[in-house]
């Protein structure tokens, strides 16, 4: 199996929605009939892993074999890599700066606090995470406080990436130049800054899973971008809901820019920022303050 | 919550409350006074509004309901109910194309678009001879929402009515048809497309319809589109070039000519969408471009197939070019080592399949690159490397492959073990002399297993039986694969232990192997391994003995059937069947009333196997599971049947299927005969 011959068992349309909904019921993610053949080629490497022929043989695997809860982790881990890079969709993260951020301190200093929590749900490689806190560093609206920010992939293979902070030049595609300052050249690649670094936590969950992602706790901002989209319907609503309980109330969600709740949850309330769209949950309507005539 | 204080909460002034309050009704929907779902469809919140679009969906009086929001959307100025009802009319309205007819008609012109919108999104084929008058009518507006609704239907006929009016002289509806026939994938013959694109404007629409007539005079229209400022446009003409390239075979020779000579304009959209296109034009540009034989574009083409993107046709075109690449292929030496890897893998493949062509100097110089390379600092080269061997059939290669079975790469160990699988077969002996003293305790004990499977030899068996003993379990595992084709009394009994490893794929595969093998010492060990405290060693242990005809395990395996383990049951069921027990028919009737799906379709096989009537009623009986894959056995096994009463089954189950794979099984089965 090299990058360019790839052989090995055949997935038939039948054996493909049997694994697909298994894996969807599992992390949500949902593969539409015309992506049979990547499914194909990612599960093929499980089935030599664990010396299977077939995969009709593989999901009886799944269903039956005391180690299937663990394939299936490592069949959602290699059905649900994906790439990020730093910087992504850089209009909304302005608009997280200039406008979501003030917000953000302004309440928690309201509460008498000087932490914030941002939670980067489907974090992949950790780019985005570092990106949040770079963000925040850069503002010179904290200095002193306890920002934390959390990333969690369903991947152990990205999380031992994101880890390790040390990216290559694909990373680094819509890279500010402004940011330099916060990476350190080493052999293998740029690595994050210990002080970036020290801000960011990672962690292994699946968004399908409501009472192991409450380990987030409460969060001041979730970014979810890029990641719903590769739900079905019902799952999209079961992690809407989870990121919902997460948030504190009036905290903010930022979707990528194609995503949309309209279809999938009304629990969020549209928030118009000067650059972008974002949703938020609602603040009870008798703390907010009175309108002005 | 009591009514008082849910009436309440739909007055508050909080949003969220009303919000929160509607949600809740839609949970217990039954009994919601029509009023409230109106008022609730009518709130001046989208978050309140959407709920009531779930409640209203719900509700018992479809008929109520349908009437009055047919008025509502006619009548209101507030657009947030008029789109609400519109969503809600699209989910309750199918069957009532009577009461939208009578709606439209008395509609005043600048509201009949809404109706139309509405019938559209019911998706009822009954709504199309109400839409087929409208979009001939003289409203623009009302004739665009009727395209729409057409294609919100979708189907043959919607397809053929929207093709009959592409060549309306209104340019406003015939931007709309073009947009729909696009959307529904549908290929209208170049004849029919032709004077539509004649205008400039639909021209910049009609990309993915000119490609998909498969036309070569489609070709200039497009060429002039993918030079065309907007990204969006040029992208969509390069997908659709590549379309018509892969469709018009006959005419790809004369395709790929006009396309060598295209202007630098063309050619600097196509580089441009081959390094930053999105994936599907990255793919399309890719294609093209081999195609082409363009040499410039190469190493994006080579990234595009390291990242997935290229088609399998692309990597084919790549292989037709011929012995021409090799040099090229050979100048990508400096780029990524992906993008190397792959060059040196085809490069070395292409001097194999083009040996006369090819100067002996080239090929010296491919063999070196591969040794240089099987000691790369990255995976990918190395893997390159080592799977390029095989195309040359050296018997000296073999120790050098067997030294990358040691490596902690996963990836270059899977290449040696396919490059040894093909000097397998050329020099076995070579093969066999250099896994003698193999490393089965290393990384690569599995592999090495594997490729000495490949060898069929008293001198591999050997080795494998040296392997039963690794500390490594998938060692142990792939050894026990292996030995599968040493049909030896010896070999079986030593298999037998595997069946009590400690670790349970160790067992499983032991099972395996043993039913696999003809002699009789097979069956102890199989009958020890009905009692294994694991569910899938029992069940195996009943598949391999009822597929080794051991008539003398029935009445231990008729006891399985009483397993707790549903994957146990099934596979009792199967073994008994295929051992022709006396007791199956009762087996499976049992089974078709059991909840699970394995042991139901386990049913439906042992059902299969019994006399005929008996077979079609209850094989018939999985035609009505609510699980897909149940369904599909049922109609395999019933066509296997093929009696007229069968047929007469599969024909009514055709009436009521809404899968589209399972209808599709069904109709392509009963044409098959």
């Amino acid at each position: 199996m090299t990058l360019l011959h790839d052989v090995g068992p055949t997935l038939d349309l039948k054996e493909f929605r049997l694994l697909r909904d298994f894996v969807n019921q599992f992390c949500g993610i949902y593969f539409a009939d015309d992506s049979a053949y990547i499914v194909e080629r990612r599960l093929r490497e499980r089935l030599r892993d664990l010396g299977i022929d077939d995969f009709a043989e593989y999901y009886r695997y799944l269903q039956y074999h005391p180690r299937a809860d663990a394939e299936l982790e490592a069949a959602a881990e290699v059905l649900t890599t994906n790439e990020t890079y730093f910087f992504r969709e850089a209009y909304q993260l302005r608009a997280f700066t200039d406008e979501i951020l003030p917000v953000v301190r302004g309440r928690a200093l309201a509460r008498g606090s000087k932490r914030i929590d941002v939670w980067s749900a489907g974090c992949s490689s950790g780019e985005e995470v570092y990106t949040i806190a770079m963000l925040v560093d850069a503002t010179g609206l904290f200095e002193g406080w306890d920002i934390r920010v959390f990333g969690n992939d369903i991947s152990r293979r990205v999380l031992r990436k994101a880890r390790g902070a040390t990216y290559t030049s694909a990373s680094f595609r819509a890279m500010i130049p402004d940011y330099e300052r916060y990476f350190i050249d080493t052999e293998e690649g740029r690595q994050v800054h210990p002080r970036i670094r020290s801000m960011c936590h990672f962690g292994h969950v699946n968004l399908m899973n409501q009472r192991r992602a409450a380990i987030v706790g409460r969060v001041d901002v979730t970014f979810c971008r890029n990641v719903l989209i590769y739900f079905d319907d019902a799952s999209r609503r079961k992690v809407l809901e989870t990121i919902y309980e997460r948030l504190n109330r009036g905290g903010y969600l930022l979707l990528g820019h194609s995503e949309s709740l309209l279809q999938s949850s009304t629990a969020f309330e549209i928030a118009q920022l000067s650059t972008d769209i974002v949703y938020r949950r609602p603040v009870p309507y008798t703390e907010l303050p009175p309108r002005k005539f | 919550m009591t009514s008082d204080r849910l009436e309440e909460a739909l007055h508050s002034a909080d949003p969220d409350v009303r919000r929160q309050a509607v949600h809740r009704m839609s949970l217990r929907p039954q009994g919601t006074p029509l009023i409230q779902i109106l008022n609730a469809l009518s709130d001046a919140d989208w978050r309140v509004r959407r709920e009531a679009i779930s409640l209203a969906a719900q509700t018992s009086e479809k008929d109520e309901l349908i009437d009055a929001l047919l008025v509502r959307v006619a009548e209101t100025d507030n657009i947030g109910l008029r789109n609400a009802a519109i969503e809600v009319l699209g989910v309750v309205g199918q069957g009532k194309a009577d009461k939208f007819v009578k709606a439209c008609e008395g509609a005043g012109e600048g509201v009949r678009k809404f109706l139309v919108e509405a019938m559209g999104k019911t998706r009822d084929p009954q709504m199309i001879d109400h839409l087929e008058l409208l979009i001939q009518g003289s409203d623009a507006n009302v004739a665009a929402a009727a395209v729409e609704a057409l294609v919100c239907i979708g189907g043959a006929r919607a397809e053929r009515l929207l093709q009959e009016r592409l060549s309306t002289p209104h340019l406003f509806l015939r931007v709309s048809i073009v947009e729909g026939l696009t959307r529904l994938g549908t290929r209208v013959p170049w004849e029919e497309l032709r004077p539509a694109v004649e205008d400039a404007i639909v021209r910049r629409i009609s990309a993915e319809l000119l490609g998909r007539t498969g036309e070569p005079q489609a070709l200039e229209f497009l060429l002039e589109l993918a030079t065309d400022a907007s990204p969006q446009t040029s992208a969509a003409a390069l997908r659709a070039i590549a379309e018509l390239a892969e469709q018009a075979e006959a005419h790809r020779a004369e395709l790929v000519e006009r396309l060598s000579v295209s202007n630098e304009s063309f050619r600097r959209a196509f580089r441009e969408a081959l390094l930053h296109g999105d994936t599907a034009t990255r793919q399309g540009a890719a294609y093209l471009a081999v195609l082409c034989r363009d040499e410039n574009s190469l190493e994006a083409v080579l990234h595009a197939v390291a990242d997935d993107v290229a088609n399998l046709e692309t990597v084919e075109a790549l292989r037709s070019w011929g012995a021409g690449l090799i040099e090229p292929l050979l100048m990508q030496r400096r780029s990524e080592p992906r993008v190397w890897a792959i060059s040196l893998e085809l490069a070395a493949e292409l001097s194999y399949r083009h040996l006369d062509e090819v100067p002996a100097g080239t090929r010296d110089r491919i063999r070196s690159l591969i040794e240089r390379d099987l000691t790369d600092a990255t995976d990918d080269v190395r893997a390159a490397a080592a799977e390029s061997l095989r195309w040359w059939g050296d018997p000296r290669d073999c120790r050098a492959l067997v030294e990358c079975l040691s490596s902690p790469s996963h990836q270059v160990r899977a290449a040696a073990t396919a490059a040894l699988e093909t000097l397998a077969k050329r020099v076995p002996a070579a093969v066999e002399e250099a896994l003698e003293r193999a490393d089965l305790d290393g990384p690569g004990g599995a592999d090495i297993a594997h490729v000495l499977s490949r060898l069929n030899s008293h001198g591999a068996v050997e080795v494998l039986k040296r392997g039963l003993r690794s500390g490594d379990p998938r060692t142990r595992r792939a050894v026990v694969q292996a030995l599968a084709m040493a049909n030896a009394t010896d070999v079986a009994q030593l298999i037998g232990y595997a069946v009590v490893d400690e670790d349970i794929d160790v067992q499983i595969a032991a099972v395996r192997t043993l039913g696999q093998m003809g002699t009789i010492e097979a069956n102890a060990p199989l009958s020890t391994a009905l009692d294994s405290p694991f569910p899938p060693i029992r069940a195996e242990a009943a598949l391999a003995l009822g597929r080794r005809e051991a008539s003398a395990a029935i009445p231990r395996i008729r006891a399985l059937l009483e397993d707790k383990e549903p994957v146990v049951i099934a596979a009792a069921l199967d073994a008994l069947a295929w051992l022709g027990d006396s007791e199956v028919a009762m087996a499976a009737e049992r089974a078709l009333s059991h909840s699970d799906d394995e042991v139901f379709q386990a049913g439906l096989r042992a059902a299969h196997t019994l006399p005929t009537r008996e077979a079609e009623r209850l094989v018939s009986m999985g035609l009505q599971h609510s699980a897909w894959n149940v369904r599909m056995l049922a109609i395999k096994l019933l066509l296997a049947l093929d009696t007229e009463r069968t047929r007469a089954l599969l024909t009514e189950a055709l009436a009521d299927e809404s899968d589209s794979m399972v209808r599709h099984a069904i109709e392509t089965g009963l044409l098959g005969g």
